[in-house]
């Protein structure tokens, strides 16, 4: 009798539950749950560390930081530098003179004129040490720079402004990439007053020449950005406010998308969470508000160059041989380009002929051999434990190289350990690491992450810790030269050097892709700023 | 009474200050440096250098963890490395939402448990005692991060019952109430069942049967508040830790609550705000415990003779 009733109780709460999952939908209908303004919403997963744009690095933060301030230059569609808040530019013949003519209507959003020491106490304060500004190094080219920075001068002595529309950088080399420093957001101008009135709460109040001010930031809750109406171009903006939720994951901005409470599914790199990329790409409805853009960025394999096995270079290419990047792409989905080399694609210097390593577990044995590892050996790749795609990765590869005799294990830690590892000499033989470029000039991989001579014993860039001396003077030479094509020519025989030494293995340059609804118009992706909320407005059909 | 309270409060600064040393080794033997989780990724190494500087980082351990403490006496508990927030601040604007949620989720635990606490043991052995065990065993078995992603789905994203994530107003915290609610209810209402069942075996029930009193008033009179006073002990020490921070449910949830900033904390590998959180945690979990001994007083006057 008694088991009747159990099982009379069961029956009952699964046909509940079956009642309750049965009046869900199958395909979630997107509907825009706020039809009263033009607003964009956007949710991201932590609140911004600041939006003083000396201090904000990472890519959630610096279209938001893009929507406040406005800096001396910027790119077009086509990556092409234009002048912004400048009217013009010139640069002297020996390429360490840049002289900026500033635009005269240009406002903070306190309503004040933007006048050229305003850009001198910009660059000034990124160099300060107090400002504790992570993009200092940018900097550090401009006359004065070190003496400011040690505390041996008050001031920056490459920085002038003679008038208040006349803006003069000085330069100790001549830099051709410098203008790409102009670039990013570091540069941003921003006012003085406001800076001492706040002092280091000034990324928590910001004021900007941009297009947008803060009006509401609730810590954990919710950002709010408010069209400025002191803007020098109203007409080019459309949006009236910009209102960002804070908190949750990908997964849970997903869920809010498809319920059309958020405008963009994901605005982090990955853009559409893994688990439902492939639900997302078969799905007619969902794959038609999906835009890609190819990243100027290379996910790799660094093979530490100072530890054996990896000291020779027979090893570094069998396992760049043996390792199947074919597979690895269908792994992730297809969300990226194999990679032959360095550079990516939509990198000026881009070699197309590079043909990098064909997958043959046949050849890397026979190198194997010849390096004097018979019986192949025995290593481990770091990966970072949060990251599923980095396993997904790993278990590849550990799969590919045991067929050579290698025998991988995985070594899982957090992001933070593994970026501090890579960067101590002599401590990680094997590690994945990634790298999204922060100008879109070859320096800013070859030199920043293969030049030897920028090896430093703890936090260095260059991971697999590749020191040749002809890379190195080439990396050098074409850094400051100013003809563009003698420079991308020698970036090029630099990187073809680079590839036949192995001191990675080139796996993959990822694409990024923006899952947005349909009454979200003017999203353009390009690989410098594959977000620029500015150009956006919603129009529904 | 107020030497035990002198002696318990004593107890408890020794208690709150181990755990600033612990939390103090732990942070810092973490193999990251959180100058570099600053600058991010593509800093350079001279860069990360001079960040390290300016943060005082260089500092000797013990220099570093004396001035954290010199300041700590003064109530100051510094600030975020990474955000420049005031800890205090930043503790003070998230605890409210912990708090919300928190309550509302012992309150439904509460006035499920202990109904269902009370008649399983009334009917020991029935089918409502087993079909209750069941279904409270496999409710606290259910890890709570998967139950509140399958309750997120189901009620929020399927049919639209709930909000999916975040904090805009009060039916934001039901589904993660919900959520606490169905992993605690179970061990609750076991809690209840089994000390009233050692209640109701004892003489002064029989006592007051003998004298004629109702059973509903010798249910609820006397053996349910004798059964209760186990209950209140790990009611406390639970109220406590969610107070602290419930970082799974929280996170799942986007709620901007203690959870949720420690779990940030200590990705951004932000010592000073994991130390802050950790110490209004440990503080929550001391205080309810005198709080917990003082009511065990007031519910059971024996227990200070003893």
């Amino acid at each position: 009798m008694r088991s009747n009733h159990l099982y009379i109780l069961h029956l009952v709460i699964i046909t509940l539950a079956c009642c309750i999952l049965s009046s869900c939908s199958d395909g979630m209908q997107a509907n825009r749950l706020y039809e009263d303004k033009n607003i964009l919403r956007i949710a991201v997963p932590s609140d911004p560390r600041s939006l003083d744009p000396a201090i904000a690095y990472d890519v959630v933060t610096w279209p938001l930081v893009r929507t406040i301030f406005h800096g001396l230059i910027d790119y077009d569609d086509d990556l092409n530098l234009f002048p912004w808040q400048a009217e013009s530019w010139t640069i002297s013949d020996d390429g360490r003179t840049l002289i900026f003519k500033l635009r005269p209507d240009v406002r903070f959003s306190n309503g004040r004129k933007v006048i050229a020491p305003d850009y001198v106490y910009t660059l000034e304060r990124i160099l300060d040490p107090t400002t504790k500004s992570p993009g200092q190094g940018f900097f550090r080219n401009i006359v004065g720079a070190r003496a400011f920075q040690d505390g041996m001068a008050d001031h920056v002595s490459g920085l002038k402004a003679p008038d208040d529309e006349t803006f003069i950088i000085e330069l100790s080399q001549p830099d051709l990439p410098f203008l790409y420093v102009l670039a990013m957001p570091f540069a941003y101008v921003v006012p003085r007053e406001e800076i001492e009135k706040e002092g280091s709460d000034f990324g928590r109040y910001p004021v900007g020449t941009g297009p947008f001010f803060l009006s509401d930031w609730r810590r954990g809750l919710i950002l709010r950005f408010k069209r400025n109406p002191d803007f020098n171009n109203p007409a080019g903006i459309k949006l009236d406010e910009i209102e960002i939720m804070i908190g949750g994951d990908a997964t849970v901005h997903m869920m809010m998308f498809e319920r059309g409470e958020l405008d963009i599914a994901s605005v982090t790199s990955s853009g559409i969470p893994d688990p439902d990329f492939i639900r997302v790409m078969k799905n007619p409805n969902l794959r038609r508000l999906v835009a890609t853009q190819s990243l100027n960025a290379l996910f790799y394999l660094s093979m530490n160059t100072e530890m054996p096995p990896f000291d020779q270079v027979k090893v570094r290419k069998a396992v760049n041989h043996a390792i199947d990047r074919d597979r690895i792409i269908r792994l992730i989905s297809d969300r990226g380009v194999v990679a032959n080399g360095v550079l990516p694609p939509g990198m000026p210097g881009f070699n197309e002929h590079l043909k990098g390593y064909d997958f043959n577990p046949e050849k890397a044995r026979q190198l194997l051999l010849e390096a004097g590892y018979k019986d192949g050996f025995k290593t481990e790749l770091m990966i970072v434990a949060q990251n599923s795609t980095e396993t997904k990765i790993g278990q590849a590869v550990q799969q590919d190289l045991e067929r050579v005799g290698i025998t991988l294990e995985l070594k899982p830690v957090t992001g933070a350990t593994r970026i501090e590892a890579l960067g101590h000499r002599k401590t990680v033989p094997f590690g994945t690491f990634g790298w999204y470029q922060d100008y879109p000039d070859p320096s800013n991989f070859l030199d920043v992450l293969l030049n030897g001579r920028r090896i430093t014993d703890i936090n260095s860039n260059n991971v697999s810790f590749y020191n040749n001396e002809k890379v190195n003077s080439l990396l050098e030479e074409a850094a400051f030269i100013t003809d563009q094509n003698r420079r991308l020519g020698l970036y090029q025989e630099a990187e073809e050097i680079i590839v036949d030494e192995a001191p990675w293995v080139f796996l993959y340059h990822p694409n990024m892709y923006i899952l947005r609804q349909a009454w979200l118009k003017g999203l353009k992706l390009n690989p410098v700023w594959p977000i620029r909320y500015e150009k956006m407005w919603i129009e529904k059909d | 009474m107020i030497k035990r309270l002198i002696h318990r409060l004593l107890w408890a600064v020794m208690i709150l200050w181990g755990a600033t040393v612990i939390t103090f080794i732990i942070a810092h033997a973490v193999p990251a440096d959180p100058a570099r989780v600053y600058a991010g990724a593509n800093a350079d190494a001279e860069t990360i250098a001079r960040i390290r500087l300016e943060m005082r980082l260089d500092d000797p351990l013990i220099v570093q963890y004396t001035r954290y403490l010199g300041k700590l006496i003064q109530g100051d508990l510094g600030t975020s490395l990474v955000t420049n927030e005031r800890v205090l601040d930043a503790i003070i604007l998230r605890f409210p939402t912990t708090a919300a949620l928190s309550i509302s989720a012992v309150i439904l635990w509460l006035l499920l448990s202990i109904p269902l606490g009370v008649l399983t043991s009334i009917y020991q052995g029935r089918f409502i005692d087993r079909t209750v065990l069941f279904i409270g065993l496999i409710a606290i078995s259910l890890p709570v991060f998967w139950l509140a992603r399958m309750l997120q789905y189901y009620l929020a994203y399927r049919t639209g019952l709930f909000p999916v994530a975040g904090y805009v107003n009060w039916t934001h915290i039901i589904l993660p109430a919900i959520t606490l609610a169905i992993v605690t209810t179970g061990y609750y209402a076991r809690l209840v069942h089994t000390n009233m069942l050692e209640v109701l075996n004892q003489e002064f029930v029989r006592v007051a049967r003998a004298k004629g009193l109702s059973e509903w008033r010798v249910l609820f009179k006397h053996v349910l508040r004798n059964a209760l006073i186990p209950v209140v002990t790990i009611l406390g020490l639970d109220v406590a830790a969610l107070l602290g921070g419930v970082v799974f449910t929280e996170n799942v949830f986007a709620l901007p609550g203690l959870g949720t900033l420690a779990l940030q904390s200590v990705f951004n590998l932000d010592v000073p705000m994991i130390m802050g959180v950790v110490l209004f945690s440990a503080t929550l979990v001391v205080c309810s415990n005198i709080i917990v001994d003082f009511i065990y007083q007031w519910i059971d006057p024996r227990i200070e003779s003893e």
